[in-house]
């Protein structure tokens, strides 16, 4: 049975502004969302995904955010007692209240105190998500013998003040959407919903909660369905054939079946690195010298991440006073320790230090996960096509090795094994030796292939020795040595060219083992007879 | 059909616990060279490291060619580009036919199908140099100029079971040179017998076949004998061996007498 703790700070937003600036507290206080229509769009949309916002400047107001068109899009407590309300523009705002202080709506500081907030909590419990801004997921099982749910919860408001969040609400559920719905209701400060009872507790509750477009609420209230228990009442099908996706949605959720669950969180790498020099440094040559040292390892970091570097970040220092700070950023990403020292160094050249070094830090800013792309080959194969430095490649190995060195294989529709496939080389559009095209649709449509099962790396044909016992193969030799056969597939019996040179031919497969050695050392091989000179070959292993 | 189930359920699961590695969808899976064969990608959940050499290693006959052709079959259908360095010239055509079309004939029973697969497959480019030109330091020389030339995204170098299959210093520093400067993954395939070769390998696998095979029954016996493999996933230290199973496309002619050929033979 899982149990899953939720819980839900009201008001995120305008507590994070309030713990950033204590001024704002007991204040009438309103946040905006854009200026204009487009960007307001663009940010409630955002606001809905858990803050994607366009980034804004999170300062206080500016004209931009002051203008008429921007709209009350969160109010505090004290600007909703004096008749501020949200979605009222900033002018009929103001107009209700003089004393109206207002702020743009700042994702990246609410994912910043959201990421804080997050590390608090882990001290509650192992598995914690943040599923939207202001909402926690929290791993509320197992706490049998650590106190119960009722600990959890109190340990989790604790830690929820001790971090500037003193309103917040706790429920307990086995499924997330019902410990959401239990935050919402109660005046208590934590509901604790009994195991395995989340339909019997949503079953009352209004329709509303559940996550439902306005239209599809209203026909749902236009058909009668008022409580969600109502809902569970009707039939899976009807509701996919009237709602879609989204009346299975709430079926599911009204049923107690969600499955977001909180997760351990990931662990925030942070890439950089320090130095503290011996003495001071002033010379370019010697702080180029410990930057090389520097970039190094944190390339090595990022390589291994597979990770390339957007913007540096060097800091130098003088006896612990940071004189200089100086953001490097790169038009295209990249983890070369070379260029990256490049691109330093002119940065040092064009700006140069004007005090002696003792200390120098290089962090990485911001990383981006790297792009392996290669160097496309053409379909066309046309050596006009390829690429320069695929053409040149192609020019040195035909130079040193030949022509046909470089080759792909090509499926023949030939009847002997050895000729069913040919390596035909990838600039030769016309191939010397005609070739047969297979069906391939046919390989589709049947799943079937060309050839034995096992990949066969030839050998070449090696001379071998039999032994037979009632006319079957028990030891075969080869290179003067002699294995047992331990398994052995009946021949494959091919014969034909009688019209150029006739082949007649037996090809087994066999399970061998040296003679003295233990049963793990075995090999496969392809044996073959050829009946025309009465004669048996090795022609390969199967690998 | 049921354990695949199975499998996607437990990854699933394994994704609640550790976000990112299990189930991931997209542009990131894709970059990721990933083998297919759950029993490997389970013990390298990045799947082969690009700019590093891994060894791919057994003993002359032990399965280690056919499963590397399965998950070179499933890179060509991801698009990635894919260049084999046959030193010995031991590939047989045929075998490798449908590879650039994300077939071949045997495949690891736990091979995850890629559904759709990339918008242009990959091409599979084979370099059989001549046995005239077969040494070592030629074989390191191609195997450079394959990984600079920045087209391929895995560059196979098939030493076999020649004498100097073991890399030299020199070999392992101007591979690794090589590939400090580009985003190839180099697998090295050497017929080894032992697994205490420690050459500075990122990371080693070593196949050998497992202690149970499969016999496919014909009319009047076996008609294709279909071993387990035996892998070991040697990475940071670590050691982790699994089995893997198998299946394989066995040929309607092993069980019927073969038909008379209806179509012409050309002549050479």
């Amino acid at each position: 049975m899982y149990r899953i703790a939720c819980l839900r700070i009201p008001k995120f937003q305008i507590a994070v502004h309030q713990k950033h600036e204590p001024v704002l507290k007991g204040k009438p206080f309103v946040l905006l969302a854009g200026g204009s229509e487009g960007g307001e769009q663009a940010s409630l949309r955002s606001i809905a995904r858990c803050g994607v916002a366009p980034r804004r400047s999170t300062a206080a107001q500016s004209p931009s955010a002051g203008s008429a068109r921007a709209k009350v899009f969160m109010c505090s407590a004290e600007a909703y007692r004096q008749e501020v309300r949200e979605g009222m523009r900033l002018s009929e705002a103001r107009g209700v209240c003089a004393d109206l202080i207002w702020r743009e709506y700042a994702p990246p500081l609410y994912l910043d105190a959201q990421r804080k907030l997050l590390r608090t909590l882990i001290t509650c419990s192992p598995k914690v998500t943040a599923l939207e801004t202001g909402i926690f997921l929290l791993d509320a099982s197992g706490l049998k013998y650590l106190g119960g749910e009722g600990q959890l919860c109190r340990h989790v408001l604790k830690a929820c003040s001790q971090s500037g969040f003193t309103d917040g609400h706790i429920g307990i559920a086995n499924s997330a959407f019902a410990a959401m719905v239990a935050t919402r209701l109660k005046r208590k400060r934590w509901y604790i919903v009994p195991a395995e009872k989340d339909a019997e507790f949503l079953a009352p509750l209004p329709i509303q909660h559940l996550p439902l477009s306005l239209e599809v609420l209203e026909s749902l209230l236009d058909l009668g369905i008022k409580s969600i228990g109502q809902l569970t009442g009707l039939s899976l099908t009807s509701l996919e054939e009237r709602f879609g996706q989204e009346g299975v949605l709430a079926y599911e959720l009204a049923h107690g079946k969600d499955n977001r669950r909180p997760y351990l969180p990931e662990l925030e790498r942070e890439f950089q690195s320090s130095v503290e020099l011996g003495g001071p440094v002033d010379a370019l040559n010697e702080i180029l010298f410990v930057l090389k040292s520097m970039l190094d390892r944190l390339m090595t970091q990022l390589q291994q991440e597979g990770l390339w570097a957007e913007e540096l970040v060097l800091s130098l220092y003088n006896d612990n006073d940071k004189f200089d700070e100086r953001p490097i950023k790169l038009i295209r990403p990249s983890n070369h320790t070379k260029f990256l020292l490049e691109v330093v160094k002119l940065s040092l050249e064009a700006r140069p230090v004007k005090r002696e070094i003792t200390g120098v830090k290089l962090a990485v800013s911001r990383v981006a996960p790297e792009s392996w792309e290669q160097v496309p080959i053409d379909p066309g194969d046309a050596p006009a096509t390829l690429s320069e430095s695929l053409s040149l490649l192609l020019q040195r190995f035909t130079t040193r090795l030949g022509e046909d060195a470089v080759v792909r294989p090509v499926a023949n529709d030939q009847y002997f094994p050895e000729d069913a496939g040919v390596w035909l080389p990838v600039l030769q559009n016309a191939p010397t030796r005609p070739v047969l095209p297979i069906d391939t649709e046919y390989l589709n449509t049947y799943s079937t292939g060309i050839g034995d099962g096992l990949v066969l790396r030839s050998t070449g044909h090696i001379p071998a020795l039999m032994e037979l016992e009632d006319s079957s193969l028990v030891a075969i030799s080869y290179h003067g040595q002699w294995h047992r056969v331990k398994a052995l597939t009946v021949p494959e019996r091919l014969s034909g060219m009688w019209w150029e040179t006739p082949a007649q031919r037996s090809y087994y497969m066999a399970l061998i083992s040296d003679e003295h050695a233990h049963d793990t050392n075995n090999r496969l091989v392809l044996i073959i007879r050829d009946h025309q000179t009465n004669k048996w070959f090795l022609a390969g292993n199967y690998d | 059909m049921i354990i695949q189930s199975h499998v996607a359920a437990l990854k699933e699961h394994l994704e609640t616990l550790f976000p990112g590695k299990w189930v991931s969808a997209g542009q990131e899976r894709k970059k990721t060279l990933l083998t297919g064969v759950t029993e490997i990608d389970q013990s390298l959940p990045r799947g082969l490291v690009r700019q590093r050499i891994t060894e791919w290693g057994g003993s002359v006959s032990s399965g280690k060619t056919t499963i590397l052709r399965a998950v070179i079959a499933n890179w060509c259908a991801s698009g990635f580009n894919v260049a084999y360095v046959d030193t010995g010239n031991k590939l047989i055509a045929s075998d490798w036919a449908l590879v650039e079309q994300g077939k071949c004939n045997t495949v690891p029973h736990s091979m995850e199908v890629r559904e759709g697969g990339a918008s242009s497959p990959g091409r599979f480019w084979v370099i059989r140099p001549r046995s005239s030109t077969t040494t070592s330091g030629n074989h390191i020389w191609l195997s450079s100029q394959l990984i600079r030339s920045n087209a391929f995204d895995v560059v196979v170098l098939d030493l076999g079971g020649q004498s100097a299959s073991r890399l030299s210093s020199q070999a392992y520093a101007q591979l690794q040179n090589s590939l400090g400067r580009s985003k190839t993954a180099l697998i090295v395939v050497r017929d080894v017998d032992t697994t205490s070769s420690d050459w500075g390998c990122h990371t080693r696998l070593t196949f050998c076949w497992g202690a149970t095979a499969r016999y496919e029954a014909g009319l009047n016996g076996i008609a294709m004998i279909i071993p387990t493999v035996q892998c070991s996933v040697w990475q940071d230290g670590l050691s982790k061996s699994r089995e893997v199973t198998l299946i394989s496309h066995v040929s309607n002619r092993l069980f019927t007498h073969p038909q008379v050929p209806d179509r012409r033979t050309p002549k050479a």
